[in-house]
C-alpha cells in the first residue's frame, strides 16, 4: 500500500502508468475492440484505399483514423500492431531478464574463474551494437515472431547479467549470505531464496526500460523490413508502410502508428523512471519539510557561570529531521558551554543526537534536517544568524571539525601538502613556502614520523591511523578556538587510539583550543575530558566534571552505562544490564525518555524533569531526573 | 586423554592474486616473480576445549576474523589442518557434525536477510536439514526466541523492526536451532550500544552454562574478553604471540605487544591525560617486518628480533609467549 502511495508521489508517473495500462488493455482486447480484422483479406475493400481520417467507406464503414494503401482501417491495424509490439517487448524482456539474472547471480556467487569466463562473454556481447547483432541474427534466421523474440533475447540478456552480477556482488559480501553458507543451505537455495529477492529492485527498474528498448528495436527492425512479416504488421512495419505517402500528404498512415509507438515507449519509461526513484532512497525528497520560515528564536538563557567566559555557549538548541516516517526530534532543547582550553566529552548511544549536536554547531545540517530553535553563541556571536559567507570564514578556521572517517576531510585525489596549504590560504594571505612550513610543523605536532615524506603522499598511501592524524593536523592548521571531534578514534585500534588521545590532550592544553569530543564510549573520555555531558534521546540527562560524573553518577542512565561495563572483578558474574532499548526517535513523548527502562521510574516521570544541580554546593554537576541517585554518605 | 573439541595445527591462509600470464611465462624462462600475497593467518596453533571460551584478541587486520572463517568453512586454509573432535575437518562428510560449528556475526544489520521473517530466518536451516518437520517449525522457533530472551510473538516480524541487540539475539537463535557445540563469535557485541552490550554478553554466558557450549570469542575489546573467556590468545599480524588462562594473561602479560595492548585499553579509572602509548603504526600485512612482526614498535627489540621469528614457548604452566626476551636476550 505504501509502495503504491510512493509511486503516486509523481503525477507524471501516474499519467504514464494510466497510458500504459490503457494501451496494454487495448492491445490485449484488439480482436474485440478493433472495428475490422485488418489481416482478413476478405473484409478489405480496395476501393477504400488511402481514405483520410473520419471518412466513410463505400460499404458505409467509419474509418476514424483513415485507411492505408491496402484499405486497412488504420485504427484496427494500430490495435493489432500494438499487440505484437507489446508481446515482443514483454516476452523478450522477461526471457532475457530470467536468463541474464540467473547468469549474473551465479557468476557473482561463484566468483573466480566461472565469474571471469561468464563476464568475458557478457563483455564480448555488449561490445557489439545491439541493432547490428539483431540484424545479423534475423538475416540468418529469417522473419517471424519467434525469431525476432529470440534475437531480442540474445541482444538483451547480457545487460541483465552484468547488472545482476554488480548488484549481487555487493550482496554476496554481506553477512546474511555468509550465514546462509555456514548453515549449509545449498547453492540453489542461497541463490534464489536469499540472494535473488535482495537483488530484484534495481533489476525490475532495468526491465521496464529494457522492454521499452526492445519494443523500439523491434519497430526499427520491422521498419527496415526484416522484423515481422507483412502479414502480421507490428507498429514499425505500419510506419514503414505509410512512409512513402508522407510527402504526398497522406500523413495518417504513418503518423498515427508513430504516435501509438511514442505513447507506449514514453509511458514505459515514465513508469521505469519513477520505479528507479522509489528504489533509490537518496533520490527521495522529504515529504513534510516545512517552508524556509525564519527561526523563532527563544531569548538567550543567562550563561551558566563558568570560570572563564565560554568560547561556545549553546542555548536551547533543537534540530529536527522531517522524514517520511515523521518528525525526528534529534536534538531537543540542548544547552552546553565550553571554555578555552577545556575538553567537553559529549557521550551518548546511537540515535542520542550527539553527532547532530556537533553538526548543528557547525551549521552542517542537510535536508530533511533543520535547526528549528536555539542559539549557538561563538565568542558571543550567534552562529545561526550569520550569512553563508561569514559562516564559511568561521568553518575550518575558527571552528574546525574532525570526523570519524578521515576521508570526510581529505580529498582522495590531492596530495597532503596541497590540501594543507589550501586550508591555510583559504583563510589568510600567506606564501606557499610559509604555509608548507606550517603544515610540516602541524604534522610533527600530531606525531607523524617523517612528515616531509608524508606531505608528498596521497591519502590512500597512508594507514587509517595516519589519515586520522593528518585530518587532525588539518583541523589544527589555522589555530581554531574550537574543535568538534566526532568519534575520531572509534574506527582505530586501541594502541593507535591511545596515541591520538594522548596527543589531542596535550595539544588542547598547550594551545588553549576548546574541544567537544563526541563519543559513545565513557571510558574513552575518562582520561581526556574535563567535563562530561551524557545525552539520551536528544537531551542532556547529566553533566558535570568528569571525576564527579564517573565516580558518583546521579542519573540512573549514567549509572547503568557504567555498571554495564565489565571490570576486572566482574568475571563469572552476569553484568548489570539496562533492560530494553531506547525508544524510536519518532515517538512523541513529553516525559523522561529513559523511564521505560528505569528501575526508579514513578508516575512523576511522565513529566519532563529540569536539568539542574542537586544543591548549590554541587552547582557544576547537573542532572535531569526526579529520582537522582543520591550517595549515602557514611 | 580425549582430543580437544577444536584444534588448529600450523594453519595458514594466504590471500593474493596468482601471477599473471606474462609473469608466469617469465618465470618459466628463469625469472623469479613472487605472487603478491597477504599471510592473513600465518601458521597458527589453537585449541578450544569442551565448554571452554577461548578469547581471540587482536587489532584490525591481524587475521582474527579469518581464523573464524577458516574454521566454519567459508574459506579453506592454504596450509595446515583443522581438527574437530580429533578428526580432520576437511574429511568430515557428515553434515550434521559440520553443523555443530556455527557462527555469530558482527553486524546485526547485515547478518539477517531483510526479506525473511524471523521464523524463516531461524527455522529455515533445521527444516532444510530435516531436523524439524515443517509443521513443528513455528513452535520450535517460539521456544528458541524465549530462550534468547525475546517475545515469542516476534516470529512473524521482519529484521528491520528490531533494535541491534534484538537482531543479535535472533542471530544467536538461528545458530542455536542447529544444536551447535561450538559457536564462532566474530566481534558479536562490537556493533551494539553500550547499554545493550551487557544484555548480549550475559546471554552468551547463560547459554554456555545451559547448553554446555564452547566459544571462540573474537574481539578487540579486552574488557569483554576478560569478562567472558577462560583462556585468551593474542594475535598480531597473522601470528599468535601469546596465549594463557585469562587471569594469568591479564595479571602477568609476557609479550611486549600484550603489555602495550593492556596499557592502551581505555579505562574509567584513568586519571586526566594518562595515556600509555606504544609507538608506531601497525605495519602493512602486505609487507610485514622480518623476524618478530612486532620488533619495529617494541621498546625491547634486539638485533635478533629483526631476523629470527620467535616461537611460542611455555613461560608458565599453560602460558605460551613468542618473544626472544624469554631466552635471556641474544643467543
Amino acid at each position: 500500500m505504501s509502495r503504491l502511495r510512493q509511486f503516486a508521489a509523481s503525477r507524471v508517473a501516474v499519467v504514464g502508468a494510466i497510458v500504459l495500462l490503457a494501451l496494454s488493455v487495448a492491445a490485449l482486447l484488439a480482436s474485440w475492440l478493433a472495428p475490422q480484422n485488418p489481416f482478413d483479406l476478405a473484409t478489405l475493400n480496395l476501393h477504400d484505399s488511402r481514405l483520410p481520417p473520419g471518412s466513410r467507406g463505400v460499404d458505409g464503414q467509419w474509418y476514424a483514423l483513415g485507411t492505408d494503401l491496402l484499405a486497412r482501417d488504420v485504427l484496427s491495424a494500430i490495435l493489432y500492431g500494438l499487440r505484437i509490439s507489446v508481446l515482443v517487448g514483454l516476452s523478450s524482456g522477461v526471457i532475457a531478464f530470467a536468463l541474464g539474472t540467473a547468469v549474473g547471480l551465479f557468476a557473482a556467487y561463484k566468483g573466480g574463474r566461472i565469474d571471469n569466463l561468464l563476464m568475458r562473454v557478457v563483455d564480448l556481447q555488449l561490445s557489439f551494437p545491439a541493432i547490428l547483432v539483431a540484424l545479423i541474427l534475423l538475416a540468418v534466421l529469417g522473419k517471424g515472431l519467434d525469431k525476432i523474440i529470440l534475437a531480442l533475447v540474445v541482444v538483451q540478456w547480457a545487460l541483465f547479467a552484468r547488472t545482476a552480477r554488480a548488484t549481487a556482488l555487493s550482496e554476496v559480501g554481506k553477512e546474511y549470505i555468509e550465514a546462509a553458507r555456514t548453515l549449509r543451505l545449498g547453492t540453489a537455495r542461497v541463490l534464489f531464496r536469499h540472494l535473488l529477492p535482495n537483488c530484484l529492485p534495481p533489476l525490475t527498474v532495468i526491465a521496464t526500460v529494457q522492454v521499452a528498448n526492445a519494443i523500439s528495436l523491434e519497430a526499427t527492425l520491422s521498419f527496415l523490413g526484416i522484423g515481422m512479416p507483412v502479414t502480421e504488421p507490428s507498429l514499425g512495419l505500419l510506419i514503414a508502410n505509410g512512409f512513402q505517402f508522407l510527402l504526398s500528404g497522406d500523413y495518417w498512415i504513418s503518423v498515427y502508428p508513430g504516435v501509438a509507438l511514442v505513447l507506449l515507449i514514453g509511458s514505459l519509461n515514465l513508469v521505469g523512471d519513477q520505479l528507479r526513484v522509489m528504489f533509490n532512497p537518496r533520490l527521495q525528497g522529504a515529504s513534510v519539510m516545512p517552508d524556509d520560515t525564519p527561526l523563532q528564536l527563544t531569548d538567550p538563557v543567562p550563561a551558566v557561570t563558568a570560570h572563564a567566559p565560554p568560547v561556545l555557549q549553546v542555548n536551547q538548541l533543537s534540530t529536527q529531521f522531517f522524514t517520511a516516517r515523521g518528525v525526528v526530534h534529534s536534538v531537543n532543547g540542548l544547552s552546553l558551554h565550553v571554555a578555552r582550553g577545556e575538553i567537553l566529552g559529549l557521550v551518548g548511544e546511537s540515535g542520542s543526537g550527539k553527532s547532530v549536536t556537533g553538526r548543528s554547531i557547525m551549521r552542517m545540517i542537510a535536508a530533511p534536517g533543520r535547526i528549528v530553535d536555539g542559539r549557538v553563541l561563538f565568542n558571543g556571536v550567534d552562529v545561526l544568524g550569520l550569512d553563508e559567507e561569514a559562516m564559511r570564514q568561521l568553518r575550518g578556521n575558527r571552528i574546525a571539525m574532525v570526523f570519524q572517517d578521515p576521508m570526510m576531510t581529505l580529498n582522495p585525489v590531492l596530495r597532503i601538502d596541497h590540501q594543507m596549504i589550501e586550508t591555510i590560504q583559504a583563510h589568510r594571505t600567506c606564501s606557499a613556502a610559509k604555509a608548507r612550513a606550517r603544515a610540516l610543523t602541524m604534522l610533527r605536532k600530531v606525531g607523524i614520523p617523517a612528515p616531509e615524506e608524508r606531505l608528498l603522499c596521497y591519502p590512500h598511501q597512508l594507514s587509517g591511523g595516519m589519515r586520522q592524524r593528518v585530518a587532525i593536523a588539518i583541523a589544527l592548521l589555522n589555530e581554531p578556538e574550537l574543535i568538534i571531534a566526532d568519534e575520531p578514534t572509534t574506527a582505530l585500534d586501541v594502541t593507535i587510539q591511545s596515541q591520538i588521545l594522548a596527543e589531542f590532550h596535550s595539544l588542547a592544553k598547550a594551545t588553549g583550543t576548546a574541544v567537544i569530543w563526541v563519543t559513545h564510549d565513557l571510558s574513552v573520555v575518562a582520561g581526556l575530558a574535563d567535563r562530561i555531558a551524557v545525552l539520551y534521546r536528544g537531551r542532556i540527562v547529566e553533566a558535570g566534571p568528569t571525576a564527579a560524573v564517573l565516580r558518583a553518577p546521579l542519573h540512573p542512565y549514567t549509572r547503568g552505562l557504567l555498571d554495564s561495563m565489565p571490570t576486572r572483578n566482574s568475571r563469572g558474574q552476569p553484568l548489570r544490564q539496562i533492560p530494553g532499548a531506547a525508544p524510536p526517535p519518532t515517538a512523541a513523548d513529553n516525559g523522561c525518555a529513559f523511564r521505560p527502562r528505569c528501575a526508579f521510574a514513578s508516575a512523576a516521570c511522565a513529566a519532563m524533569p529540569e536539568l539542574a544541580p542537586l544543591s548549590a554546593l554541587t552547582a557544576e554537576h547537573a542532572v535531569r531526573c526526579f529520582h537522582p541517585l543520591v550517595q549515602v554518605s557514611s | 586423554m580425549s582430543p580437544p573439541l577444536l584444534e588448529l595445527r600450523r594453519v595458514s591462509r594466504r590471500f593474493g592474486q596468482p601471477l599473471g600470464l606474462l609473469k608466469t611465462l617469465a618465470n618459466r624462462l628463469g625469472a623469479h616473480h613472487q605472487p603478491r600475497a597477504v599471510h592473513a593467518v600465518d601458521g597458527i596453533d589453537l585449541h578450544v576445549g569442551d565448554n571452554e571460551v577461548l578469547g581471540l584478541v587482536g587489532e584490525s587486520g591481524c587475521g582474527k576474523s579469518t581464523v573464524a572463517r577458516l574454521i566454519c568453512g567459508l574459506n579453506p586454509p592454504s596450509d595446515g589442518e583443522i581438527f574437530y573432535q580429533g578428526e580432520a575437518l576437511a574429511s568430515i562428510t557428515d553434515v550434521d557434525r559440520l553443523l555443530q560449528i556455527q557462527m555469530i556475526f558482527q553486524n546485526p544489520m547485515a547478518s539477517l536477510n531483510p526479506r525473511l521473517t524471523v521464523a524463516d530466518i531461524i527455522g529455515e536451516a533445521p527444516v532444510v536439514h530435516g531436523r524439524w518437520a515443517a509443521r513443528e517449525r513455528d513452535g520450535r522457533v517460539r521456544e528458541l526466541l524465549l530462550q534468547v530472551g525475546m517475545d515469542a510473538s516476534h516470529a512473524d516480524r521482519y529484521p528491520h523492526e528490531f533494535s541491534g541487540g534484538q537482531r543479535q539475539r535472533i542471530g544467536i537463535a538461528r545458530a542455536l536451532a542447529l544444536q551447535p557445540r561450538l559457536l564462532l563469535c566474530d566481534e558479536p557485541v562490537a556493533a551494539l550500544d553500550v547499554s545493550t552490550q551487557a544484555q548480549v554478553v550475559n546471554l552468551f554466558m547463560q547459554l554456555k552454562q545451559q547448553l554446555q557450549l564452547s566459544y571462540l570469542f573474537i574481539s578487540h575489546d579486552l574488557g569483554i574478553v576478560r569478562h567472558l573467556s577462560d583462556r585468551v590468545a593474542i594475535m598480531y599480524l597473522g601470528r599468535i604471540v601469546e596465549s594463557a588462562p585469562v587471569e594469568e594473561l591479564f595479571e602477568h602479560a609476557n609479550h611486549p605487544y600484550t603489555q602495550a595492548l593492556l596499557a592502551s585499553m581505555p579505562q574509567i579509572g584513568r586519571g586526566a591525560g594518562q595515556f600509555a602509548a606504544v609507538q608506531g603504526e601497525i605495519p602493512s600485512p602486505l609487507d610485514p617486518p622480518r623476524g618478530c612482526h612486532f620488533h619495529p614498535r617494541c621498546p625491547f627489540a634486539m638485533p635478533r628480533c629483526r631476523v629470527e621469528v620467535p616461537l611460542l614457548r611455555e613461560v608458565a604452566p599453560g602460558h605460551l609467549s613468542a618473544c626472544h626476551l624469554n631466552d635471556g636476550g641474544d643467543a
